[in-house]
Formats: C-alpha cells, structure tokens, sequence
C-alpha cells in the first residue's frame, strides 16, 4: 500500500522522510489555516494601530504646543486640552422626527461655542478672533483623530479577546481607508495651523474673488458677512463666513434674511467644494440644481425651506476635490478652478435673471484664510 | 513512472527545492510585512504665497509666512515700482497623484 503511493509521487526517493516534508504543512494548513490567518491580520492590524497612536500622538503634541505658545498659564493646557478631547455631543432623539432639524442645530451650536469658548479660556484674552478659531478647529481635527484611534483600538482588543476572525477581517478590509481618513485629518492639523486657505474653502474663496474690494460688509448671521456688488448688471449679494479665521458660519440665515429684505432675489447660487470620485480630475467643476452644503444637514434643510417658501430657483456649482485635498492646505489645481467658477455663475445669471435681478451667490466652506 | 516523470529527482534534490521555496516565501512576506509596517512618515508639502503689485500687477511668488491670507497687504513693495504688495493666492504643488492623471 506504502508502495504505491510513494510510486506515484514525483521523484524517485523513498523515504518517509520526504513524504512527511510534503504532507505535514498541507494538514498544517488544513488544520490551523484560520488560525494562522487570524494571527497575521492581527500582526498587521497592530502596526496599523501604531501608525495611527502615532499620528494621534503628533497632532496632540502639534496643539498643545499652539495652545502653549498663545496659553495665558502653561499649565492649564494639558488638562484644558484633555478635557476638550474627551467631550462628547449626544444627538437629539429622533423617534419622533417632527421638529428634529432645530434641536440638531440647537445641540450643534451648542457645542460650537463650547468648544470655542473652552479654547479661548486657555489663550490669552488680547489674542485676535481669526487666530483663536483656527487653534479651535485645530483641536477639532486633532479629536477626530483621537476618536478614530479609540474606536479602532476598541475594535482590535475585542477582536484579540474573543479570537474572532471575521472582526479581524472587517478591521482589515476597512483599515487601509481609515488610516487614509487619518492622514488627511493629521494634514488638516497642520495645515489648520499655518493658517492658509483649505480646500474646502474654494466656495468662500471664489465668492471672495468676484468683489472688487471696496464693498462694505453687513455681518447678518452669526459668523456670516454679506456684500452687496453688481454682476452682469444683476443685484448681487455675496454670502460668506467671515474670514480669515477658520470658520463655516450660518449660510442659511443670511440668505433667509437676504430673501425676505429684499423681496425681489430671483436666484440662489450655491459653491462649494464636492468630494471627487477616485479617477476624476481635482479642481474640475460641475453645475446642477439643489442647494449644494454638505454637515450635519440643518443648513441645507434651512436653505431649502426658504427657497421653497419664496419659490427661488436654486443652482449649484461644486468644485470636485478628495477628502484629504479638502481639508489639506489649497493645492494649485484647486486654485485654477476659480476662473472656471466664475465662468459658469456668469452663465447662470445671464441664462436665468434679468438685469435688474437680485441674485445671491453663497461660498460655501471653511473660510480660513480668507476675509 | 519514467515516461510520466522524465524527470528524475532523489531526496535531496527535493529537499533542496523545498528549502528554496521556503527562502523565498520567507523573504516575501518579510518585505510584505516591512513594506506595511513601513514608519509612517509625515510629508508636509511647501506651501506659496502669491503676491501681486497693486498699480503694475508684477507678480511675486515667495514662500508662504504664518498670518497670511488673501487679499493681505503685507507691507513688502514691488521691485519695479515700490508700490504695496498684496497677496492674490496661498496654495501648494498640485499632489502627484492627480497630475499625472
Ligand atoms: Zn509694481
């Protein structure tokens, strides 16, 4: 029986040694294949793991030492900062939806000035607005990181407590797009605090573009400036944060308040930047219809309530950019996009409104950077 | 056997070639696993500032300083005619990916 098995492999030899050579890793295998997998996802994940307490690690290390630099005591930025990263937001309950859009805003502004009223308790009383908002979003970034980091950790010491392969699988597919998430959020620390303009603030940015530089600003909202100029002899009012700290303000506001003041607006134009699919071009601009801001959802419902109420077409241009060139310092091919923008809200004007007109056009974004 | 296996291999010519495709193996997953586990290195790109004379419109391009932002006066004059600079972009390199796409 031996015989013939060892007959029909392929070499000459008849040792029972070179037959347990070729079997023994195949039931290995076999056998412990799952296990051995289990332990190398598990190896890999761990060093996905290290990157990102890294990355965590360095942007901590970046703010606290922004906070140190304009701190009004040292020693309170440690704590101050630990706290901050260890806050939490408890959304509204939405069992019962009716009226839910005013207490996600309520609840949301609610801890915007927290976070920015806690930042500014650690900095010095005489430091300028626009330099406090940009360390505020700064610590933003630097606790999306420190979540990402808890939660992945979570999830890896579940996984190696309980021995569960598909856990550790799931963790292994989706890794590779969190660490990129990651890496864009450590490029938005630092990008926040140089203090230069973002991707994302090409909507603010090219609004900014379209004013000759001697029209007065109107704050009408809160964080929210509003100038009023003329394009193609339209009526223009240009909606933006209020720069050049980093800040969104409330679109939404100015442009209900805009709407009802003036009673005679005959378009919305909304800009903003888009996320790009993987394989399109960043910084290429597209046109549509619908009210273009992206967050939690209450601008948008807010703006569209009114342009519904008012019965105002509303028009959108995005400006098509990754996540990490969103919230990373303005790369060039996003900034070349600008001409192009301006190209396409003369088209809507002129294809949609009169002379004569009243016509809004919102930059939307973060507007650090620009005034 | 012969006409199936021209052929012909001993034990130890087998063991041989067992013992490289474990070198091999071995050696690929080891740059696999160093290829992954490579630190993880943080390249901040340069950023530039663009600068344009207010009368003449000769533009400057220098590296960007903190406090900048658009449409800043910064102070700096025009080399051709001494007049006020102001900043018409800040932005960096386009990323590579997207360039060469
Ligand atoms: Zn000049």
């Amino acid at each position: 029986m031996d015989n013939i098995i060892i007959q029909q492999l392929p070499f000459g030899d008849e040792s029972l040694f070179t037959i347990l050579l070729f079997y023994i890793p195949f039931l290995l295998f076999l056998l412990y294949g799952q296990k051995i997998q289990f332990q190398m996802a598990l190896i890999e994940i761990g060093g996905m793991l290290n990157r990102l307490e890294r990355m965590r690690n360095i942007a901590k290390f970046e703010t606290s030492n922004v906070l140190r630099k304009f701190a009004k005591d040292e020693k309170i930025v440690e704590p101050g900062l630990n706290s901050i990263l260890e806050s939490f937001m408890i959304m509204p309950e939405s069992m019962d939806p009716a009226g839910i859009v005013k207490k996600v805003e309520h609840i949301v502004d609610v801890r915007q000035d927290k976070l920015l009223n806690q930042v500014k308790r650690l900095l010095k009383d005489e430091l300028e607005m626009s330099k406090v908002r940009n360390i505020e979003i700064m610590v933003e970034a630097t606790m999306a990181l420190e979540i990402i980091y808890k939660v992945i950790r979570h999830f890896y010491l579940l996984a190696k407590k309980m021995g569960n392969l598909m856990l550790v699988i799931q963790l292994q597919m989706l890794l590779p797009l969190i660490y990129n998430e990651a890496k864009a959020y450590l490029s938005a620390v630092f990008a926040f605090k140089s203090g230069a303009p973002v991707g994302d603030g090409i909507g603010p940015l090219s609004v900014h573009k379209l004013l000759k530089g001697e029209e007065s600003k109107r704050s009408m909202a809160k964080d929210t400036d509003v100038y009023e100029t003329s394009l193609e002899g339209r009526r223009t009012y240009i909606v933006k944060a209020s720069g050049p700290g980093g800040n969104v303000g409330k679109p939404s506001d100015a442009i209900g308040k805009i709407i009802e003041e003036d009673g005679n607006v005959k378009a919305v134009i909304m800009i903003d930047a888009a996320l790009k699919l993987e394989g399109e071009k960043s910084g290429s601009v597209a046109d549509g219809i619908g009210a273009a801001i992206g967050g939690i959802g209450v601008e948008k419902f807010k703006i569209e309530e009114v342009v519904t109420k008012y019965n105002i077409p509303i028009f959108a241009i995005v400006i098509k950019q990754s996540l990490p060139e969103a919230i990373s310092v303005m790369n060039k091919n996003i900034v070349d996009a600008v001409e192009e923008v301006h190209n396409r809200v003369k088209k809507i004007l002129v294809e949609n409104t009169k002379e004569g007109d009243s016509v809004i056009i919102a930059g939307i974004g973060n507007t650090i950077g620009i005034p | 056997m012969n006409k199936i296996f021209p052929l012909q291999m001993n034990t130890s010519d087998f063991l041989f070639l067992i013992g490289l495709v474990l070198v091999f193996a071995l050696l690929f997953t080891m740059l696999d696993t160093s290829r992954r586990r490579k630190k993880f290195r943080l390249e901040l790109p340069k950023i530039k500032t663009e600068l344009q004379c207010i009368s003449c419109g000769l533009k400057e391009i220098r590296d960007f300083q903190e406090d900048d932002y658009i449409s800043k006066v910064t102070g700096e004059k025009c080399k051709k005619c001494g007049e006020d600079l102001k900043i018409i972009a800040i932005y960096t390199p386009p990323p590579k990916e997207s360039t060469s796409k």
